[in-house]
């Protein structure tokens, strides 16, 4: 009983201290610089305006998690996707060259070790199995470069989705201020 | 941190070698490639042929011996069936002499598991 008498008591005390909600200041439109109907016209198409940008933005940003995702399946397209060409191009090129010199030292390296495991000669197996292994490992190397780059790449689409939508969000601003005459199904409204 | 992480891989990764699966390999097998044939004597005879000789060389199962027309030609090897340990001459008579000049080269070989490995091979010699 007494439980429900302090909650009770709580419950008053709220509502005597609370600050009164003054719903005639809320509605004042000298508050907002709204001088006249004109004006309170205006910040309401304004808003309109800016929610409608902000739909069109929505509409054409660019996810980071999904372009990451398209980085980790192939190197650059997620900075293609980004629209950053250039670095999309270096990305897919590097990663070409360095797998591409990483598979050709690979296939020296067991042309050498198949040579190694069927040669009967002393000179041959010495020779043949540290030109294998120096192949080998300079296959590795371009290996792990490559695997860097790649990594590199997935963190780098992170940065340039976020430039592309900060591109995309000052360019749609850019237009929308840019626009002297908007016309929607609703109204005309020209800018001076 | 970046480059921590990247050394680090780098390094791990060309620290990784190829296994050494040569049962002929001497750090495989254990037992050590046969030493190089020393003193060859090359000498022409009255018939037109050559006597190559050498020392022998201890506890190994054969010879080998190689022939080019020059010093740092192709050699090629003229006793593919190898010569027995117990013998230290052997006579060439597959030359053309005189008007050519022939170049040798020997080795010893051993038996690892009935697989030849063959030594060093000794430096061109031939007859004055």
């Amino acid at each position: 009983m007494n439980k429900y008498l302090i909650v009770f008591i709580l419950f008053l005390s709220t509502s005597l201290f609370s600050e009164k909600f003054n719903i005639e200041e809320f509605s004042n439109p000298a508050k907002y610089n709204w001088e006249n109907m004109e004006d309170r016209c205006k910040a309401r198409d304004d808003l309109d305006s800016r929610q409608k940008l902000l739909q069109i933005y929505k509409l054409n940003k660019q996810q980071i998690i999904r372009n990451m995702i398209k980085s980790a399946f192939a190197p650059g397209w997620g900075h293609y996707s980004s629209h950053d060409y250039t670095k999309g191009h270096a990305f897919i090129a590097s990663e070409i060259v360095l797998f591409g010199t990483s598979y050709y030292f690979y296939n020296q390296a067991m042309d050498d070790y198949h040579n190694y495991e069927d040669s009967h000669y002393i000179g041959d197996i010495k020779q043949l199995y540290l030109d294998a292994n120096s192949n080998y490992k300079y296959s590795q190397l371009f290996f792990s470069l490559g695997a860097v780059v790649w990594m590199y790449t997935i963190y780098d689409s992170i940065s340039a989705t976020q430039e592309y939508n900060q591109n995309l969000w000052n360019d749609l601003s850019k237009k929308l201020h840019s626009q002297r005459v908007l016309i929607t199904p609703t109204s005309i409204t020209v800018r001076f | 941190m970046r480059y921590i992480i990247l050394i680090t891989l780098i390094l791990f990764t060309i620290s990784c070698s190829l296994d050494r699966t040569n049962p002929l390999d001497p750090l495989v097998s254990g037992t050590n490639a046969p030493n190089e044939v020393t003193n060859i004597t090359i000498v022409t005879t009255e018939n037109n042929t050559i006597i190559i000789s050498w020392n022998s060389v201890n506890t190994v199962d054969g010879y080998y011996i190689y022939r080019s027309q020059s010093y740092d030609g192709l050699y090629e090897l003229i006793t593919p069936e190898g010569i027995d340990s117990s013998v230290s001459t052997y006579e060439d008579d597959g030359v053309t002499i005189p008007g050519n000049f022939y170049w040798y080269k020997m080795s010893a070989y051993i038996l690892i598991d009935g697989k030849i490995l063959e030594g060093y091979r000794s430096e061109p010699k031939t007859w004055n």
